[in-house]
């Protein structure tokens, strides 16, 4: 399950995307992160790292703490989901 | 007559009379995820036929509005914004409640109209999932076609209702293209045509568990399910979006400018508060004291008279001149959550406001209370975490309101009459004094009774919108319909109370004003009129001054010397100090006839009254107001809380007594104690 190459959400570059892993969270925390489509096998974009950083995921974007982000495990692609086949086609890159 | 009006319908809102009396053949429930336009949508059906009130024994907000269709009467539910049926915020818990029929008090919906945002429509899809799996009827309303439309998706909606089995209506509610269609739709339901819910085809998750399960597994699937039904209902596959939007965020979420942006619009609003609402406020203030005026001429003078002018006029005038300033607030709040900025500006403030444990959407409502605590404490609603809510609603009320500018002016003119850049100063550091207070309290508060991390941010960043105007209004409307419903009911009662001190017992007349009355006399009768007038004045301001004095205010006033005491304060700043509990600014009006200088000094001849104050001494020959004592009066202004109607809010939006009294107790405190440092502070240093 878990792999050498996996990072913590708040560790992605801007513009990289990933798809999480795993959330270590307190139930309502990770609740609200889930609702809100930040779920296991999700595949995020992060746009704007910092505290708090901004991440998206579907058409949403979403302001999130550092604190809380570094509580998501995420294994980073290499290639956009844009153009890697076995992802889905979401909203995509920017 | 507005104010008899008015009265009217404080005292049906008080006995709870207003409830609309309808014979509801349908409850249909509005739900939906935040900012997919539930609210413009509920506003699109019901307009102005709507009221708010609480849920019993919770500050969440009950919407309920209605419709006629086919001469059929809908009741409305506009359910709280919610993300998933799972309930985390008391908002999901309630809507949750109701949708599955656990609520005590509201029935279950006959049927719910779902919002889902086209723009976002995987997402939205999740709660669909679980909203159709309750066998309830529902017609999918699919908003904001247009902003989908204008980011390349286009949504095949025929395809979309067979995959989800039910209604589902493309519409843009903030213009009210496809409510009629909307509409069509419910005659259907009312008139009988209302379908049994089909169950929805839903791949179960590995987990056997039931659609409020929270399990990883739970959310995976339903995403999964989500993406492939949009996948199939997407006419053309999506391109870029959201350039727009992500160049806005880079400047407005930047860690300088996002602030510097930021502060430039809550200072514009500031100063529109100030500037714009100050001319509706004096022309509401000089319609009631000419309304004063007129009953004054038409009623005999006594007890009677002094109920309607000072008691009834003067305490709804002091209500409704508040009016204003909440309705441009909150007009501006309006502006600023359907943009999409608020969201914004809670972004940049998150990290500053955290370090005295608080939210950045805390902001917002502390700066508003520079302007008055009222909307400031109300508008708190913007902070969704309970504990975070309530310290920011305590200390809301340690902002220098407008109210305190009065008393701020009052005390600079004492101290420094011919210096305005030493009066600016003290302005300035009473404004600062507030600020710092509040920002210490908030973090006593956090590691105290309030204990708990502030909770980490997770906010969805809509997309910009331009905000529809009838939502605005209607928001607007609805705010100050809250407050003069609600606070201006108890406010009048707690003024009539006030009145009644001030006035009762009665006293005869003391020998000087009798014998200045009848010199007044005399000079009148030998055609001294000039004379006469004069003199009269001097008989009626004495004779208030009495009257006063030997009130229950009065009383008072004497029975709380020994405790003002120590903070510098005699007897008649006692009096004023009991009589602002109402309302701060009353102290000013309150000091005039104490010191004799009669009421309408205060606001004709303000030069007449400072002098009077500063010249003013004890007893025992020694100067009232001394730098310690003005500047002890100023510190204990700053920190106390004195304005019921502040107190009548929190107990509204806490939902509950203990709130308010903590607010009051801890001010009450902070002001004495802060108080009594300065003045025997600045004693001992010599400034006595």
């Amino acid at each position: 399950m878990t792999d050498p190459g996996d990072l913590r959400l708040d560790q992605l570059l801007p513009h990289q995307f990933g798809v999480i892993q795993h959330i270590e969270a307190p139930d309502d925390d990770s609740e609200r992160l889930m609702s809100l489509g930040v779920c296991t096998g999700r595949t995020v974009e992060l746009i704007k790292a910092g505290d708090p950083l901004i991440l998206k995921v579907f058409a949403t974007r979403i302001g999130l703490s550092a604190r809380l982000a570094a509580r998501v495990t995420v294994r980073p692609l290499d290639d956009n989901p844009a153009s890697a086949p076995e992802s889905e086609p979401s909203h995509g890159p920017v | 007559m507005v104010q008899f009006d008015l009265l009217a319908k404080s005292i049906r809102a008080v006995t709870g009379q207003d409830k609309p009396q309808h014979g509801s053949a349908m409850v249909v429930a509005l739900a939906g995820n935040p900012n997919a336009g539930k609210t413009e949508l509920f506003n699109a059906l019901t307009g102005l036929r709507s009221r708010t009130a609480n849920y019993p024994g919770t500050t969440v907000e009950r919407k309920l509005g209605y419709l006629r269709v086919a001469g059929k009467a809908i009741t409305i539910v506009d359910l709280p914004g919610m993300y998933s049926l799972r309930a985390v915020t008391p908002e999901e818990q309630i809507a949750h409640d109701i949708l599955t029929g656990k609520h005590p008090e509201a029935p279950r919906p006959d049927g719910v109209v779902l919002i889902v945002d086209a723009d976002n429509l995987e997402r939205n899809l999740f709660l669909v999932s679980q909203i159709r799996e309750l066998e309830i009827p529902v017609i999918v309303a699919l908003n904001m076609i247009d902003i989908a439309e204008r980011h390349g998706i286009q949504i095949d909606a025929q395809k979309l209702s067979r995959e989800l089995h039910c209604p589902v209506i493309p519409m843009v509610a903030k213009t009210g293209r496809g409510v009629d269609t909307l509409k069509a739709e419910l005659e259907r339901w009312v008139t009988g045509h209302r379908p049994k819910p089909l169950p929805l085809a839903f791949p179960r998750s590995a987990c056997r568990c039931d659609s409020a399960c929270a399990c990883p597994a739970q959310f995976q699937s339903r995403f999964n399910w989500s993406e492939s039904v949009a996948g199939r209902c997407l006419k053309a596959p999506v391109v870029a979006t959201g350039r727009r939007t992500e160049k806005l965020d880079r400047l407005l979420t930047h860690p300088v400018a996002g602030l510097l942006s930021f502060l430039a619009v809550m200072l514009s609003v500031f100063y529109l508060i100030f500037s714009v609402a100050s001319v509706p406020m004096d022309l509401i203030d000089g319609l009631f004291a000419r309304a004063g005026d007129l009953v004054a001429a038409h009623v005999p003078p006594g007890d009677f008279q002094s109920l309607l002018v000072h008691g009834i006029i003067g305490g709804v005038g002091g209500i409704l001149v508040f009016l204003p300033q909440i309705c441009i607030l909150f007009f501006f709040l309006g502006i600023l959550e359907d943009s999409g900025y608020l969201a914004r500006a809670a972004f940049v403030m998150d990290r500053l406001m955290r370090r005295v444990g608080l939210p950045g959407t805390a902001f917002v409502p502390l700066l508003s209370a520079h302007a008055c605590a009222i909307p400031a404490i109300m508008a708190a609603r913007i902070i969704k975490d309970r504990r975070d809510r309530l310290v920011t609603i305590l200390v809301a009320p340690l902002m220098s309101c407008s109210a305190r500018i009065p008393v701020y002016a009052m005390v600079t003119a004492l101290l420094f009459p011919t210096s305005p850049g030493k009066a600016a100063l003290v302005f300035t550091a009473a404004y600062g004094s507030g600020i710092v207070a509040a920002l210490i309290m908030a973090f006593a508060f956090k590691k105290t009774i309030l204990r708990g991390e502030t909770k980490p941010l997770v906010l969805e960043l809509p997309g910009y919108k331009i905000p529809g105007l009838r939502n605005l209004l209607l928001y607007t409307f609805d705010r100050a319909k809250v407050f003069v419903q609600q606070a201006g009911s108890i406010i009048l009662v707690i003024s009539l109370i006030l009145w009644a001190l001030a006035t009762y017992p009665k006293t005869e007349p003391s020998v000087e004003v009798s014998t200045l009355a009848a010199q007044a006399q005399m000079e009148n009768a030998s055609g001294n009129a000039e004379g006469g007038a004069m003199l009269e004045h001097r008989a009626a301001d004495l004779a208030a001054r009495e009257a006063l004095a030997h009130s229950f205010a009065g009383r008072l006033g004497h029975l709380i010397e020994p405790v003002v005491r120590p903070l510098g304060f005699d007897w008649q700043i006692g009096i004023g100090i009991i009589s602002s509990f109402a309302a701060r600014e009353v102290i000013v009006s309150t000091l005039s006839i104490v010191y004799g200088v009669g009421e309408d000094a205060a606001t004709q001849n303000r030069e007449g009254l400072y002098d009077t104050l500063r010249n003013a001494t004890r007893r025992d020959g020694s100067r009232v107001f001394t730098t310690a004592s003005s500047l002890s009066l100023l510190v204990f202004y700053i920190l106390a809380m004195q304005c019921m109607a502040t107190q009548v809010i929190t107990r509204r939006e806490t939902g509950s007594w203990k709130w308010p009294i903590l607010q009051f107790s801890y001010m009450s405190a902070l002001a004495y104690g802060g108080a009594y440092l300065t003045f025997q502070g600045l004693t001992a240093l010599g400034f006595g």
